[in-house]
């Protein structure tokens, strides 16, 4: 027996449903027609019925229903579409687009109950959605309006492009259609062609630039569009669209191109560096950031730049001529590209490193750098710093320092160093002892205690110098009478740069004193050997000439020895004087060159006249000179730089320095790893050493067999290439 | 110790010791055993140019051929034979007519190099350089092919192989010259190889 079970109030219903039960679709016409509002058809077909066929198992035919119904009358809206004119087709889109969610938003809530029940027992798409969807097939996806539509949106934002005004408000509601269809509708239906589209636009753009512009004017155009493209997602597009189109843009305009605008002639990268152009490098730099090796695209040509200029500077032999100023271009070099990469290229680091690499490059190219380092230093220290604040002098003195990192042979500069500072402090040229001090601290904390050791030394006999003339006067009080003052400098071997010297003859007055010295120092200290350097002392004598003037000339110990002759001779031969000083030749004739050949400073008097100093010149008593000045400074004539048998000497002490150093660094790697390859030796005796210079590797190599004849070390037996340590 | 006896050591006895001292694995006392030979060879008082007469006396009695070990052994005690008076290292002129005389026949390149080092060595040469040489003449062909720049190879053998990259290079020219007027361009890539 088939029993129904019905409650009463179901029952009821199906009676009332009854007649009803006939879809009618004009209801869901109605809801379509925005002219009719809400209320009316809530008396056509309230939500009671939609709920009462779900109950009743009428779902599938209600369902069903709403779908036949709803295409239906999209097509008609299709045809509405496309029968719009031009320009109105986008914005009757619009409109019917607005209708229909209006529409859709009410079928929701009348159908709610289905879209609860039936829709998800059934699997079926659920109300909205399914509006949506018949929306995208029946109007978006249709053959004419599919087209029409990509086109009208691509002509658009193409005409904007050429500068005209477009609706956006309109373009960002069918843009928006598109993505409330889905985010794969907006990516095919608009998103790829409207990117293909730009690429193919901006890749004619830019390439018709790139004939007509500078490097400057395009960059300007390129950031331009790249802001536009950005400002249009933001008004009209999604949000995800712009990683997309700038990406488009970056190769198009950038990338694609970035070769020929580092190299455009007359304005390209070089260019720019030089002069200064800091908003379009900055410009570069920020797009060309955005492309893949965009950076290291600027970075190389900078780097080549760099040390192309850096080379043409180093090498160039009037250059050589002017050590101090050899040095400062060196310095505003880096000063310019220093504020370039501060102010243009965002103080990146990597810019940074290839500045210092490429300094480190060039600086080296030149083995004279050292030295003209030191002669900058020196002169600054002399007299460049006068007037100058403490602050500044730091500043100054903190570039040479970061010259001094980019070199590679440290231990020259050292020697240089030594030698111009003990100049400066024997003929008491030192501007500042502050300076001199913080150059050595800050020398001391670059390199270490080991290379600035002897340089303190130099200061500290300064000091006791003076403590021992007081002492020497003290003593000598009564006895000094009316002689010659003598002002001695005790130099510690080793720590001064002397050069071992046989003294010359000194006068018989100042060597009296002379020895008067020499007994009190050895017998405050004994044990100790003195010898005089006479080629580095310097005199001030009184002169008495013609007419009664008298001049007070300031002249070195050698000039002093040549002029005290005059006392008892008028007239003497090159010949005599050489015989009666003992000064050496080379020396003799740089001072009686500066004594008799200097103009405003000739005290002696040269037969035959000339320029250069011949063996058989005479020279006389100048009874003439005259002078404005009371104190004439005789300088000796000596070149600054050093000349040429000189660097090659100072070479060869370097090299003979370096000897020992490398073969204790060979010994001290050994000793810890008894058996090493020799690359590896190399290797680590380059980086043990490479704080104070760069071994050459035949040196090390050298060095290695000196060691291997003296038994420190052998070849391995079986890998001729190991070399073991020999405790 | 015999070493010492009277009676003239003549080559084969020296050499039979040497190969028997350097047999010991101890180091050190082999050390001392070779100083004390040495000394006994001073004693003998070697005069200049009979040293070659009883190097080559040794080496055509000794199987050479065999196994380079032995011919190792032998090249080593030339040199220990042509030290003089207890000296660490040999003298050039002692060198070259060793080095002719010893590597006769076993090193293309052996006229050449006593060329070079004729001409440009001043100093003498030492035990190192004597036993490189040894090991550069086997892994060497006439082209230098085979010498690595970074094999730890002694300065002087790197001289001469910068010698001979420079001298050949001129005689490429030359080469190159005659080559081209043959119109045989095949050959032209081995010139190239040569640098």
């Amino acid at each position: 027996m088939r029993s129904i079970i019905t409650t009463p109030a179901a029952s009821a219903s199906r009676n009332s449903i009854g007649n009803e039960l006939i879809w009618d679709q004009d209801w869901l016409v109605g809801c379509f027609c925005p002219s009719q509002s809400g209320p009316l058809w809530r008396i056509y077909f309230p939500p009671r019925n939609a709920y009462n066929m779900v109950l009743h198992k009428y779902g599938e035919k209600l369902y069903s229903g709403l779908v036949t119904t709803m295409t239906w009358h999209l097509k008609e809206i299709a045809k509405s579409i496309e029968a719009a004119q031009g320009g109105l087709f986008l914005e009757e889109l619009n409109r019917k687009w607005g209708d229909h969610n209006k529409a859709l938003q009410m079928i929701r809530d009348i159908l709610m109950y289905m879209d609860r029940t039936f829709v998800p027992s059934n699997h079926k798409t659920s109300v909205h959605e399914l509006g949506l969807n018949l929306w995208r097939d029946n109007i978006i996806h249709t053959h004419k309006i599919q087209t029409r539509l990509l086109d009208t949106l691509l002509d658009l934002i193409h005409r904007e492009r050429k500068g005209e005004v477009i609706n956006r408000g309109l373009m960002r509601n069918i843009t928006k259609m598109l993505m409330d269809l889905g985010s794969s509708v907006y990516q095919e239906d608009f998103e790829r062609p409207f990117l293909e589209v730009s690429a193919s636009f901006y890749s004619g753009e830019s390439q018709q630039f790139i004939e007509c512009c500078d490097c400057g004017d395009y960059l300007k155009k390129a950031e331009r569009r790249l802001n536009e493209e950005m400002e249009r997602v933001s008004h009209y597009l999604d949000a995800k669209s712009e990683a997309k189109i700038t990406s488009v843009v970056e190769k198009e305009m950038i990338a694609n191109h970035m070769q020929r605008l580092v190299h455009m002639e007359n304005s390209g990268l070089v260019n720019m560096l030089v002069d200064d152009k800091y908003e379009d490098l900055s410009r570069m730099y920020n797009l060309f950031r955005r492309v893949p090796e965009g950076l290291s695209t600027i970075r190389d040509v900078m780097t080549s730049h760099l040390r192309e200029t850096g080379k043409q500077l180093v090498i160039d032999p009037d250059r050589l001529r002017d050590p101090v100023d050899f040095v400062q271009r060196l310095l505003d070099m880096k000063d310019k590209h220093d504020k370039i990469i501060n102010v243009a290229f965002n103080n990146d680091k990597t810019f940074q490193n290839a500045l210092n690499s490429s300094f480190e490059y060039f600086i080296n190219l030149n083995n004279r750098s050292p030295e003209f380092i030191s002669l900058y230093v020196d002169d600054k220290l002399r007299k460049g710093l006068k007037g100058v604040t403490e602050e500044d002098v730091e500043v100054v003195l903190d570039k040479v320092m970061m010259l001094f990192r980019y070199l590679q042979e440290k231990d020259v500069f050292e020697k240089y160093y030594k030698q111009h500072l003990a100049k400066r402090l024997l003929s008491g040229k030192t501007v500042s002892d502050d300076a001199e001090r913080s150059m050595i601290v800050k020398l001391k904390t670059e390199c270490g205690y080991q290379f600035t050791s002897k340089l303190e030394g130099m200061f500290t006999d300064m000091r006791t110098s003076q403590d021992t003339m007081q002492g020497f006067y003290a003593s000598q009080y009564s006895e000094m009478g009316d002689g010659p003052t003598l002002a001695v400098q005790v130099l510690t071997t080793g720590s001064w740069p002397t050069q071992p010297s046989a003294p010359c003859n000194l006068p018989a007055e100042i060597l009296s004193v002379c020895e008067k010295f020499r007994a009190y120092y050895l017998g405050t200290h004994t044990g100790r050997r003195l010898t005089w350097q006479t080629n580095m002392g310097t005199a001030d004598i009184k002169a008495t000439f013609g007419k009664g003037l008298k001049h007070e000339l300031n002249v070195s110990t050698y000039q002093m020895c040549v002029l005290m002759l005059f006392n008892s001779a008028d007239c003497l031969s090159y010949k005599e004087i050489e015989q009666a000083t003992e000064i050496p030749a080379s020396d003799l004739k740089r001072c009686l060159q500066s004594l008799a050949c200097v103009k405003g400073k000739n005290v002696l008097r040269k037969e035959p006249m000339s320029k250069d100093i011949a063996e058989d010149d005479a020279f006389f008593f100048n009874d003439k000179f005259t002078s404005k000045f009371i104190k004439v400074k005789i300088g000796t004539v000596v070149a600054q730089k050093e000349s040429e048998p000189e660097k090659h000497e100072t070479r060869q002490r370097v090299e003979e320095d370096r000897k020992p150093q490398i073969e204790a660094a060979i010994v001290r790697i050994m000793k810890s790893r008894r058996v090493l390859d020799h690359n590896s030796i190399v290797t680590e005796v380059t980086t043990q050493l490479q704080s104070r210079f760069l071994p050459n590797p035949v040196v090390i190599k050298k060095r290695i067999e000196s060691l291997i004849e003296r038994e420190f070390l052998e070849r391995d037996k079986a890998d001729r290439k190991l070399y073991r340590y020999l405790a | 110790m015999g070493f010492s006896s009277p009676h003239r050591l003549d080559i084969f006895e020296i050499y039979a010791r040497y190969c028997d001292i350097l047999s010991r694995n101890d180091h050190a006392t082999s050390k001392e055993l070779l100083a004390v030979l040495s000394k006994s060879l001073e004693c003998r008082g070697q005069a200049g140019e009979a040293i070659y007469n009883d190097l080559y006396k040794l080496m055509s009695c000794l199987d050479l051929s065999v196994d380079s070990r032995n011919f190792n052994c032998f090249y080593d005690f030339v040199f220990f034979f042509c030290r003089e008076n207890g000296q660490k290292n040999i003298t050039v002129h002692r060198a070259i007519s060793a080095w002719r005389l010893v590597l006769n026949g076993r090193f293309r390149l052996l006229n050449q190099w006593c060329n070079f080092v004729q001409e440009h060595q001043r100093h003498n040469i030492s035990e190192d350089t004597w036993q490189q040489l040894l090991a550069f003449s086997r892994c060497v062909n006439e082209d230098l092919e085979g010498y690595d720049p970074k094999g730890a190879w002694p300065v002087l053998i790197d001289d001469f192989v910068e010698h001979m990259y420079r001298t050949s290079h001129t005689r490429s020219w030359r080469t190159q010259d005659y080559i081209c007027s043959c119109a045989d361009m095949e050959a032209q890539p081995s010139i190239s190889n040569t640098f």
